[in-house]
């Protein structure tokens, strides 16, 4: 019997993933997609077993309902979304096994914006571009999963059981979030005043926010001389640059409106970017949901480095236990 | 999200005078990227030079250098900071500008390709059409462009359009959508963009705004009115096309593109070329674009040279 789940609902956006996404292609346009949260995502492929960038489910919001035709070991990590397996409720940040027949219901995030659903072995899907990623905006990849759609899984040697998430190395995604962020390109186009607004406000996140964009309701900001007297083809707003290269987690401010560029952003374009997130803080930003608060802190790039490196420790299985041993924190 | 917005706001570089390339800038750009900025006015010597500085750099095959993105002013550097330190990184950009800013013109490989547009298009017509009916009332793309340049009508816009190379200074935003500038200064035009801008375009669409003619390469917002349409794809995941077999993309920043006017029948017949996977898309790849050559022709016009120059 093959292996394969059923996609009985697909949720509001379900993709399929993998880490770190479709690198070497932003000289044309095509974004690396891949998780809004890396952190996340690693840790449940690595609970089952998988290499950490194995080719896993994204779900935002609402998650999908899926019937496993057969056996499997799985593993939930992100927001928590309330699923059942069977009907039973089920932990998220631990190995879990599915028998054959069993439905497993991801119904809505609780807390946080995107869950993850990996299975042991690893998603099939063939490769685009070198890459599983999926970047439905511009159809790379495929599209988010429909209902009738089937998931694979190739044959694994027989699981390991019994892991989870230490509890301390558990990510809480409730509250303000506090993101840490460095200089960008433009950051001497605002004013003082604007720095110290932008830095100091609480920003609430907009509910017109996806994957290609998380965009910032706060205070207007303002800005230098070199944003208001400039040559004319930078264009007419303050917030305008000659086209210019977006780097990724890039916080463009388009007028008025501030918007991180996550992973499925655009490439290029004509707004500045007075700062950019940490890449090891990326992950919150894919986790906030409308409403919630950000704030930003300023940090040197070392420090931001020095933030990365620790990062790819909490996201190894340094951070996984057996279940029946003790709390390592 | 990504909005119209961010289509409106692309600058318009109608009104730029030159000056002389200047001074490089290494600007932050967050702990996995630095931006390169070469200078602050939009001129073809500043984009030929990002080019250049954007290939230069990958050429060693730098561990830990990701990739680059050329624009028009500015090359954006994709490195990973955990083997590639920043400074490390520094050191070779300013090793590779000084080394590129020594040669006495600037030259680059240079690809032409011709492209078919079937301009006056009906599929175009009828976005304008909806936009015309739902948005706001227009006069139509064609007819308007003709008219704030200055010509009789469409097909005088249409024949200026098609009588230039268009130098493609930037890709991207959208996968593979080109950034193109007329070279020849008799060609130049200007146009206001859209304001609001349109919810949809036709995929494929040839659009002129600002300076600008770029090409839409799917259904998504755009801002610049509407000209032609092409039966090719400009990105595609289809291997069995030629062109991308190797990229999904056709174009390249410092590629030069001729728009070659074609009619329904062509369209159609092209169009089945491209469902068949037998399109063979025409490049010549073999000139070398001199900016001394490029400067000294345009000056033998005797017109003002313009943005482009």
């Amino acid at each position: 019997m093959s292996n394969r789940a059923c996609v009985l609902q697909p949720g509001l956006q379900t993709t399929v993933q993998d880490y770190p996404g479709r690198v070497g292609f932003w000289r044309v346009g095509i974004p690396p997609s891949g998780p809004m949260d890396s952190l996340a995502f690693r840790l449940a492929n690595l609970l089952v077993g998988n290499p950490p960038g194995a080719a896993a489910l994204e779900m935002q919001f609402t998650g999908p309902t899926l019937r496993f035709e057969a056996a499997a070991t799985v593993a939930l990590t992100g927001g928590d979304c309330g699923a059942t397996l069977a009907g039973a409720a089920v932990p998220h940040w631990r190995s879990l096994d599915v028998a054959a027949g069993q439905e497993l219901r991801c119904p809505a995030l609780r807390a946080g914006a995107r869950a993850y659903l990996a299975i042991r072995g690893g998603i099939e899907k063939a490769a685009v571009l070198g890459s599983r990623a999926t970047f439905p905006r511009g159809g790379v990849g495929g599209e988010a999963l429909a209902a009738g759609a089937s998931l694979g899984w190739p044959d694994t040697d027989p699981p390991r059981h019994g892991w989870r998430v230490a509890p301390g190395r558990i990510p809480h995604y409730a509250g303000e979030i506090d993101v840490a962020i460095t200089d960008g390109p433009h950051v001497d186009w605002l004013d003082e005043t604007g720095r110290a607004t932008f830095l100091g406000a609480a920003w609430k996140v907009s509910g017109q926010s996806d994957r290609t964009g998380v965009r910032l309701i706060g205070p207007k900001l303002s800005f230098s001389r070199q944003a208001i007297d400039k040559p004319p083809e930078h264009g007419v707003d303050p917030s305008n640059v000659i086209n210019t290269g977006y780097p990724i987690g890039g916080i463009n401010l388009c007028g008025d409106t501030p918007i991180i560029l996550p992973f499925d952003g655009p490439s290029q374009g004509g707004f500045i970017t007075p700062y950019v997130v940490a890449s090891a803080a990326m992950w919150k930003v894919g986790q906030a949901r409308p409403g919630q608060i950000l704030r930003f802190t300023r940090v040197p790039v070392d420090a931001a480095i020095e933030l990365r490196r620790a990062l790819e420790v909490r996201a190894s299985a340094l951070s996984l236990q057996r279940v029946a041993d003790g709390a390592v924190e | 999200m990504l909005t119209t917005e961010q289509i409106a706001s692309r600058p318009d570089p109608s009104t730029a005078p030159t000056e002389a390339v200047d001074g490089l800038r290494i600007l932050p750009a967050g702990d996995r990227f630095v931006l390169l900025e070469l200078g602050r006015r939009m001129e073809l010597a500043l984009n030929l030079r990002a080019i250049q500085l954007a290939d230069r750099l990958l050429e060693p095959g730098e561990p830990g250098l990701i990739e680059t993105l050329p624009m028009f002013v500015s090359v954006l550097v994709h490195y990973d900071s955990l083997a590639l330190p920043p400074g490390r990184l520094e050191g070779l950009v300013r090793a590779a500008w000084r080394e590129l800013t020594s040669a006495e013109d600037v030259t680059l490989p240079s690809r032409l390709i011709e492209l078919p547009v079937f301009y006056l298009d009906p599929w175009t017509r009828d976005c304008v059409a909806e936009y015309s009916r739902n948005i706001r009332p227009i006069e139509d793309d064609p007819a308007y462009v003709a008219r704030v340049n200055g010509l009789a009508g469409p097909e005088a816009f249409v024949r200026l359009h098609s009588a230039t190379q268009h130098w493609v200074g930037g890709v991207g935003f959208y996968p593979g959508l080109p950034d193109m500038l007329p070279l020849d200064p008799r060609c130049q035009f200007s146009v206001p963009k859209y304001n609001p801008p349109r919810l949809w375009t036709t995929a494929r669409a040839v659009g002129v705004g600002g300076g600008f003619t770029s090409i839409y390469p799917m259904n998504t917002p755009g801002g610049y009115h509407l000209i032609g349409r092409t039966p090719v794809p400009i990105y595609s995941l289809d291997t069995r096309l030629e062109a991308f077999r190797h990229q999904a993309t056709l174009f390249r920043p410092g590629d030069r593109i001729k728009f070659r006017p074609i009619d329904r029948a062509e369209y159609d017949w092209i169009e089945r070329e491209v469902d068949a996977g037998t399109y063979r898309y025409l490049i010549w790849d073999y000139d070398l674009f001199s900016l001394s050559r490029y400067r000294a022709w345009a000056a033998s016009l005797g017109a003002p040279t313009g943005p482009a120059s």
